[in-house]
């Protein structure tokens, strides 16, 4: 759900991310020193100076504290707001990253704190009380996922950490989508963010991973762009472009299930529901762009493999 | 009494009988224990200063505010009286009616027939004829299907006094029916009143600032002041020179005249500036 | 030598109407209305994203009345898509707009205020709490909005009586409406509170506030078809009543009308159907106003021709705004509120400006 809603910002962010990218693989050798402070980390929003080490970071984004984990910073990170439910060990809190007061985080005296939402002024109020804040909004490709492990690993002091993250994320997409045999031409997908048909386009950041697979969501009907690669698709639509899978990302905030979908009046006419080519995702695996976009191609590759078999 | 045998046969004629009416607004009496009886067919003027309570008497006998006291009509108290068959014995006239804009003369007329329908108000054929009827009898047949915003005060005076007509019912409440009308309309109106009046046995009960007027065609003058009921007769007991001076804070001449009855002359206390 | 002007004027005489001139015929206009919305349903369900021809409607559409045993070719999605999809959503359209532009008027009457639409007395914002609580609140979706939509719209206006009436000597209309004011600010205050601390659902919070048809099925309409029938006929009975109300709550007291009890009946009859539409359909503003009014100025301001020709006209409005919001985009949506603004207020102004100006609008 999240990155639905940051859709349009992503998408403006896009021109900033295409200069910055460049210098994040640029970014110079990496180092085997152990990581020194202060360091100056580069950010789409200028650039964090973090004076030492942070041994209490407060992250606001969901996918930030998977990464967090991820790297290795697990240990320094002191709390993170109420949408971060994995892993299960994070210290959660009733912080709310859409509405966040600078006051409360102030009091958890971080030393850093990262969101993927940037509401007015948070980030100046930030400032002023001197606490280093890292925007990281919602990525729009893999290339700015991983850029934004690196520099996580930057902030942290966990730089290798994160390289081997990446390394390890970048190998694992490889296998998973060699190990799956090619989708035919033609083969789609209807992915439902929401019981209204709000679904996404090939060019956001899932659409992307399924592209990797072959697959090619019936949203791009509506224009690859539309409402930021989020648009609200007509049933009848959905219907008549009979997809060949139906992914379910709505299962916990909606109750949507293979069985509420067969019921829908009219669904049971296309050939994925009465073969049941329905997979239901986890909400929060299938929103996130962090470490668990793997568990969420290895979940649709094996599906694939299953239907194929 | 002619009332009460009125009554039992159960024929309404148009008796009003208050007695004790007080009626209180917020902290302030309006109406000091009103009693009086009014014969049917007979024109009751009420007159009195500004905040007299004249336009009050007049509602609590429309049973528009609350009142303490009792109210009887042809013998019968009103109290529990349904208000459908109260508005077939009792019309009233407001002094600022509303008129809405868009509405024909013949719609508005046909408004004053609501208490002989059912709740639901369907209009039947005859409810039709008695309202162009009454157009006719007003004179303003031709304005039948105009719309009220292209009337004259004149002709929404007339107009007014056809709805309420077309209530039948034998009591007629008047709250200052001429005040936005000429001289000249104003005559036209009262005569109408009177007229209509005399041939179907209305009870008028009128409010009147125009004493000349009130004399005129009232049989009976009521004088009210600072909400009690001070004097009581015909126009000439009524409204003699000491009396309307105290009342009215004002000093006038009383002329009687032969032809025209009693003629209120008020007073100048200076005379007519002068430029030097 | 020609009388003067003036000398005719007075010798005018007077002309005898016919003893039956007639009350206003509501009969021409219901009858346009009728065959209006008939001909928009049948195109309604003739167009859509997925491109379906006329022939292939229709026969199906023949094949689901109950005695005909007429046999469509068409394959089973497109059955589905006719009967499953697309008609429900017009019917839907239809009732919720038909409700929302009866609703309008009788609000108007009662309240004698040409601004007042079904949504004053606080029902829209508290369906809008209901709603957002049912969204926000994580089990049973689907299910629940429409009934925690309704019961909050009707939580709401209860509210706005048992305050208006104590606060003031006889329940008047102003102080109603005050109350109703106070009692939506509330209610609106507590919704934006709730949707602001589950930020992750603003979405589809927003998509309810905003209105939509678009998961529209048969099980909604038979839903609310009860409680819209009801209300209409409630409403409709009230329409030579709401007339005399023309005059004012005094004058129409003395006429023998109890403007308080046709006040409360009206609001609860109104309320009931409106929540009940709401509940389905998101807050889709502007008909309940702009309906009534379009339909006073092109015939009469009469509320025997408004209540019923409004019925009909709001129904025809919506089922033309939700074809639009299905197919300005498509296969994308348009949320609908956005819809009937777009299409209603351009069209509202130029109704207005080719009237003569004086026309009043009650």
């Amino acid at each position: 759900m999240k990155m639905f809603r940051s859709g349009l910002s992503a998408l403006l962010l896009l021109i900033g991310v295409v200069f910055w990218s460049g210098s994040a693989s640029a970014g110079g050798p990496p180092s085997t020193a152990a990581p020194h402070f202060p360091m100056k980390v580069q950010t789409p929003n200028g650039v964090v100076t973090i004076k030492s080490q942070p041994r209490a970071i407060i992250s606001l984004s969901a996918s930030a504290t998977e990464m967090l984990y991820a790297i290795g910073a697990g240990s320094q990170v002191k709390a993170v707001d109420k949408y971060s439910n994995y892993p299960p060990k994070a210290p959660m809190t009733s912080l709310d990253g859409f509405s966040a007061s600078a006051e409360a985080i102030a009091k958890y005296k971080p030393d850093l704190v990262i969101v993927s939402y940037d509401p007015a002024s948070f980030r100046a109020q930030m400032a002023k009380l001197r606490i280093p804040v890292i925007y990281d909004p919602a990525a729009p490709t893999l290339a700015v996922a991983y850029a934004q492990y690196i520099r996580l690993g930057r902030a942290t002091g966990h730089l290798q950490g994160a390289l081997k993250e990446v390394k390890y994320l970048k190998s694992r997409i490889t296998s998973i989508v060699s190990s799956t045999p090619q989708a035919t031409p033609g083969t789609t997908y209807y992915w439902e963010l929401d019981p209204t048909y709000y679904s996404v386009t090939s060019s956001t950041f899932m659409g992307q991973l399924m592209s990797l697979l072959g697959l090619k969501s019936i949203a791009d009907a509506v224009g690859v762009n539309s409402n930021g690669g989020y648009p609200q698709l007509n049933s009848e639509f959905i219907l008549q472009a009979n997809p060949t899978y139906i992914f379910l990302a709505d299962s916990k905030c909606c109750q949507a299930s293979a069985q509420t979908v067969t019921a829908r009046p009219g669904w049971s006419t296309m050939t994925a529901v009465a073969n049941n080519r329905i997979l239901t995702l986890d909400d929060d695996v299938a929103s996130r762009w962090g470490p668990r976009i793997v568990t969420l191609l290895q979940q649709v590759a094996n599906f694939l493999k299953s239907q194929q078999g | 009494m002619v009332a009460t045998t009125a009554a039992n046969e159960g024929v309404a004629i148009g008796a009003v009988e208050l007695r004790d009416i007080v009626v209180h607004y917020d902290k302030t009496i309006a109406l000091n224990g009103i009693s009086l009886r009014i014969a049917p067919g007979e024109w009751l003027g009420i007159i009195g200063a500004n905040g007299a309570g004249k336009s009050t008497l007049l509602r609590a006998i429309a049973r528009l505010v609350r009142y303490r006291g009792s109210l009887k009509i042809d013998g019968r108290d009103t109290e529990s009286m349904p208000r459908r068959e109260f508005a077939r014995m009792v019309a009233y006239v407001p002094q600022d009616p509303a008129f809405p804009a868009q509405m024909r003369a013949i719609d508005y007329v046909a408004l004053g027939r609501t208490p002989h329908h059912g709740y639901f108000g369907a209009e039947s054929a005859q409810d039709r004829e008695r309202s162009a009827a009454l157009l006719d009898r007003l004179d303003m047949s031709h304005l039948a299907l105009r719309q009220l915003d292209a009337m004259s005060g004149g002709e929404l005076q007339r107009l007014v006094l056809a709805r309420a007509l077309a209530q039948e019912a034998p009591i007629l409440l008047l709250d200052e029916p001429t005040s936005a009308l000429d001289l000249g309309r104003r005559v036209e109106a009262l005569e109408l009143v009177d007229e209509l009046r005399l041939e179907r046995r209305l009870t008028v009960v009128s409010t009147l600032h125009d004493l000349t007027l009130a004399a005129q065609f009232a049989e009976r003058v009521l004088l009210l002041s600072k909400g009690c009921a001070v004097a009581d007769g015909t126009p000439e007991v009524v409204l003699i020179e000491e009396t309307l001076n105290r009342h009215f804070d004002v000093k006038v001449e009383i002329l009687r005249s032969e032809e025209n009855g009693i003629v209120v002359i008020p007073r100048r206390t200076k005379s007519k500036g002068h430029r030097d | 030598m020609n009388p003067s002007p003036c000398r005719a004027a007075r010798s005018r005489r007077a002309v005898r109407t016919s003893a039956t001139s007639s009350p206003v015929s509501a009969r021409t206009p219901i009858l346009v209305t009728a065959v209006v919305l008939l001909g928009v349903t049948i195109i309604s369900t003739a167009i859509g994203p997925a491109n379906l021809s006329l022939t292939t409607v229709i026969g199906v559409l023949l094949a689901h009345l109950p005695f005909l045993h007429f046999h469509s070719s068409a394959s089973a999605m497109d059955q589905a898509i006719i009967w499953q999809i697309r008609l429900p959503r017009v019917v839907l359209a239809g009732l919720v707009g038909s409700m929302l532009a009866l609703g309008g008027a009788s609000y108007q009457g009662v309240f004698r205020n040409p601004l007042a639409d079904p949504y004053l007395l606080g029902v829209a914002a508290g369906a809008g709490l209901g709603a957002t609580i049912a969204i926000v609140t994580p089990s049973g979706f689907a299910e629940l909005l429409p009934l925690a939509a309704f019961a909050g719209g009707v939580a709401a206006v209860t509210l706005t009586y048992v305050v208006g009436a104590k606060t003031a000597r006889s329940s008047s209309s102003p102080s109603i409406i005050l109350a109703g004011v106070a009692v939506a600010a509330i209610f609106t205050a507590i919704q934006t509170n709730v949707q602001q601390q589950h930020a992750a659902d603003l979405q589809p919070v927003y998509s309810w506030i905003l209105g939509s048809l678009s998961v529209a099925t048969w099980w909604d309409v038979t839903l609310i078809l009860p409680y819209v029938v009801v209300s209409a006929a409630v409403l409709l009975a009230h329409r030579r009543l709401l007339d005399v109300l023309r005059i004012g709550e005094q004058e129409a007291f003395t006429l023998g009308i109890n403007p308080n009890r046709v006040r409360l009946t009206v609001v609860a009859a109104a309320t009931l159907g409106t929540a009940a539409a709401v509940s389905v359909s998101g807050l889709i503003g502007f008909v309940g106003i702009i309906v009534p009014h379009l339909v006073r100025l092109t015939t009469n301001a009469s509320y025997r021709v408004v209540m019923p020709v409004s019925l009909l006209s709001g129904a025809s409005f919506l089922i033309l705004a939700d074809l639009c919001a299905r197919m300005i985009e498509a296969p994308g949506e348009v949320p609908l509120g956005v819809v009937t603004a777009f299409i209603g207020g351009p069209f509202f102004i130029l109704v207005l400006r080719s009237r003569r100006s004086h026309q009043g609008v009650l």
